[in-house]
């Protein structure tokens, strides 16, 4: 695994050139406070939004190209296919249903923020020298019969089935192959993001073209390729495993165990497209959600205000005790004015009710935001 | 990568992707039949023979003695599945009718029919044991039962059976006996399975009612129908089906009761100087048959979980399981005899020596004995008859009569129906 000698890591602080893997001349940033790193097609220097944690904590790489590390060229792209419409009916879904919804949570202010992000996998290529051994399974087929009998008609009648078995067959080689491609994890997290945006259908996967990443975040790996290795073994033992049934034309296999010898390994990147948005919550933290970019599946806290429930209750609350005032004030006229004593009860009354009905919006918001961190 | 490969034992097979080889187990030293086995002492050259008495192959001029390599495997012996490729082969049966053998001994050329798996040189006498083959695959007889019988003990078989029954003419009674008994492996077949039944049918229970009629409560007896159902489970263990057509089947059905603990893996030397006959009847049909005594036998079990005798509109339904066949060659010594210009076939078991055959029926003799059965009835009957002006006598000795008669006409048709069988030819 000597791939630290990439042409960008020679370069100073400078933006990759066209002449890049990239084919266009990207700029790093940084975010201090999560510590992610993309890559990004423009000319700005201002601080600009995190598209993963939407702090203002996103500041230009200044720092030399050769510390940031795993600047692999891309090899494939999964398109962002996710038609409009339903991106807005994702977000649409999302924002809808929720009681005291903070101010700032609404489908047009989401939409309004969304960042295409790309995310990345590595993609290794490998020779593969191997001993193997599997048993193999292969189909026939057997006759078998089903008769009825009925004493009030024909008799019996008799009805031919075939049934397809299988037959066990050890068999065991060498192999000698290259195989293309094999993805495995490039960032930490992937198995948590994995779980917050759904599976791809990486048969959709084409050769990587400069014009996708324009408008675009591409988040660079964190993870070395001597850690992900691991994640790619099976892979290309999967691979091997489909490829030795093949060549002994086996219908089936299982138990494939083999002892393989990689070498002249090149590793590339996939990148994954998901769409980021976020709202603001009632601490004014921003609260981010994730949407696949190819199937729509969207992961985001949906969170109600306590805040605006409070100012309901509170309204609530003081129209209580101003009818109970009121209610009061009436009661002690009717001793002079009895019939005075009538409207009395009906504002006591009145007063309960709201008192009452005032705990109702902090209760509704509370429930909401446990039945959804559940 | 180790250099000792592939490991001892494993042979490569072709592969379907360039960079990949492929090996296999290497099939089990499976003896190579050849085609035609001669059997020539190493000793002195004569012809060898299988002899049951000493249970192996003999020359009869050095005593030269050969025992079969391998042990008896009984009931053990492999059982194969039904697979579409074994059904389709059986039923091409053996292609060409006749097949020219040269003699390795002599020389001459002979022809003998296709299905014949063993023959003897009718010019120098040597034997030999053929394996067609397209026979060689799944459809060769993969186990056989050895003879145990010898074919002298035949002859005494047989002249006690011709004895032992009034019916025989005493002509044939009085002959030397029946002799030239020819050993031969017959083809049978044998099966197992699993039969899984459900069933369903009105059974009748016999009821008493009361009902009330004309002012009076009265009782009468009524057979009321109620619907029961039921599951039975039949299993089959080597269930023997004949394998030719060449022999009657009412005689193979009479002696098929082999003990199949004796199988023994086949060997030609063990055909070395009997006949053998590959099948005539294919695995399709014969496992028809076997088939159909299954289900009529699980039909029965089912039958009797019916609470009572009387059944109707019984109906079932009934699945085939854990299916299995063999091909196996069973001893049999066949022989013929000639009575009054007509021919008939004696079979004898060669395991066991159980016989079964034709015999003619003395005619003559049996419609004396079934005249003589009805006479006294109808004697009586007539007595009866003519007394009855006399007194009430009559009517009593009539009666008499008339049950004897009945008696000797049951007694007339068992007698008929045994002679019926007995030449049925
Ligand atoms: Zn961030
Ligand atoms: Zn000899």
């Amino acid at each position: 695994m000597t791939d630290q000698e990439q042409p960008e890591s020679e370069q100073p602080n400078l933006p990759l050139e066209k002449n890049s893997n990239w084919a266009s001349p990207m700029q790093a940033w940084v975010c201090e406070r999560c510590d992610w790193r993309y890559l990004k097609l423009t000319q700005e220097t201002d601080k600009l939004r995190c598209p993963h944690c939407f702090n203002d904590s996103l500041s230009l790489y200044e720092g030399p190209w050769g510390e940031l590390v795993y600047l692999h060229p891309p090899e494939l792209v999964v398109h962002p296919s996710l038609p409009q419409a339903r991106l807005d009916e994702t977000i649409r879904q999302f924002s809808k249903g929720i009681p005291f919804a903070p101010m700032d949570l609404s489908a047009p202010q989401i939409r309004k923020r969304l960042r295409l992000v790309f995310l990345p996998v590595w993609l290794v290529d490998s020779r593969v020298q191997a001993s193997w051994k599997m048993e193999a399974g292969f189909y026939y087929q057997v006759v078998s019969h089903q008769d009825s009998y009925d004493q009030s008609r024909s008799g019996w009648v008799s009805r031919e089935r075939q049934e397809t078995r299988t037959r066990w067959e050890l068999r065991l080689g060498r192999l000698d192959r290259e195989y293309l491609n094999v993805s495995t994890p490039a960032l930490e997290e992937h198995r948590s993001i994995q779980k917050q945006v759904g599976n791809f259908d990486l048969s959709q996967a084409a050769a990587y073209q400069p014009e996708v990443t324009y408008q675009a975040f591409i988040r660079l790996p964190d993870r070395a390729p001597e850690d992900a290795w691991s994640g790619a073994e099976p892979g290309f033992q999967f691979r091997a495993a489909e490829e030795c049934q093949q060549a002994s034309q086996a219908d089936q296999i299982r138990q494939f165990v083999w002892q393989p010898q990689f070498t002249d390994q090149n590793w590339t990147l996939l990148l994954l497209p998901v769409y980021t948005s976020y709202y603001f919550d009632d601490q004014l933290t921003p609260q981010p959600l994730i949407i696949n970019g190819q199937t729509g599946f969207l992961t985001g806290k949906r969170r109600a205000s306590e805040q605006r429930a409070q100012k309901t209750t509170m309204i609530l609350f003081a129209l209580a005790i101003m009818a109970f005032l009121i209610g009061i004030t009436l009661a002690a006229a009717s001793v002079a004015f009895p019939p005075a004593l009538a409207p009395s009860v009906v504002f006591t009354i009145l007063a309960f009710i709201l008192g009452l009905g005032a705990v109702v919006p902090l209760a509704r918001v509370w429930w909401f935001n446990r039945s959804q961190s559940q | 990568m180790d250099t000792a490969f592939p490991p001892p034992g494993f042979v490569p097979v072709p592969s379907a992707i360039e960079g990949i080889e492929v090996f296999q187990p290497a099939p089990p030293d499976e003896e190579q039949l050849e085609e035609t086995v001669d059997f020539k002492c190493p000793q002195c050259g004569a012809t060898t023979a299988y002899s049951v008495a000493s249970g192996g192959l003999t020359c009869a001029h050095c005593g030269y003695f050969e025992a079969p390599n391998k042990p008896l495997v009984g009931q053990n012996a492999q059982e194969l599945e039904f697979t579409v490729q074994s059904l389709e082969r059986s039923a091409q049966g053996w292609g060409e009718v006749r097949l020219d053998l040269a003699c390795q001994n002599c020389g001459a050329q002979t022809s003998i029919p296709v299905d014949n798996i063993s023959d003897t040189c009718p010019f120098c006498g040597s034997n030999r044991v053929v394996h067609h083959q397209a026979a060689q695959d799944i459809l060769r007889p993969w186990c056989l039962i050895p003879f145990k019988i010898e074919a002298e003990q035949c002859n005494r078989i047989a002249a006690a059976w011709l004895t032992n029954s009034w019916m025989v003419p005493a002509s044939l009674k009085n002959r030397a006996g029946i002799h030239s008994f020819y050993g031969i492996y017959l083809p049978f077949w044998t099966f197992d399975a699993l039969t899984k039944a459900d069933w369903k049918a009105e059974v009748g229970h016999i009821v008493t009612e009361r009902y009330f009629e004309n002012g009076e409560w009265k009782t009468r007896v009524v057979t009321e129908w109620r619907w029961e159902s039921g599951h039975a489970e039949e299993t089959f263990d080597d269930l023997i089906i004949r394998g030719t057509d060449r022999i009657g089947s009412r005689l193979l059905t009479e002696i098929s009761n082999f003990n199949l603990t004796e199988l023994a893996p086949y060997e030609p030397k063990y055909l070395a100087g009997l006949g053998a006959k590959a099948y005539d009847i294919p695995l399709e049909k014969s496992w028809e048959m076997a088939r159909g005594e299954m289900r009529e036998r699980t039909r029965q079990a089912c039958v009797q979980q019916a609470s009572t005798s009387q059944v109707r509109n019984f109906s079932m339904k009934l699945d085939f399981d854990d299916e299995q066949w063999r091909y196996i060659l069973l001893p049999v010594y066949l022989t013929s005899y000639i009575h009054q210009d007509q021919k008939y076939q004696v079979v004898v078991n060669g395991q066991n020596g159980i016989i079964s055959g034709q015999q003619p029926a003395d005619w003559n003799k049996i419609w004396l004995v079934i005249g003589l059965l009805l006479t006294p009835g109808l004697l009586l009957g007539l007595i009866g008859l003519i007394t009855i002006p006399v007194a009430g006598a009559g009517i009593g000795i009539g009666a008499f009569g008339f049950v004897l008669l009945v008696l000797g006409l049951v007694l007339s048709a068992v007698i008929y129906q045994k002679a019926q069988a007995l030449d049925d030819l």
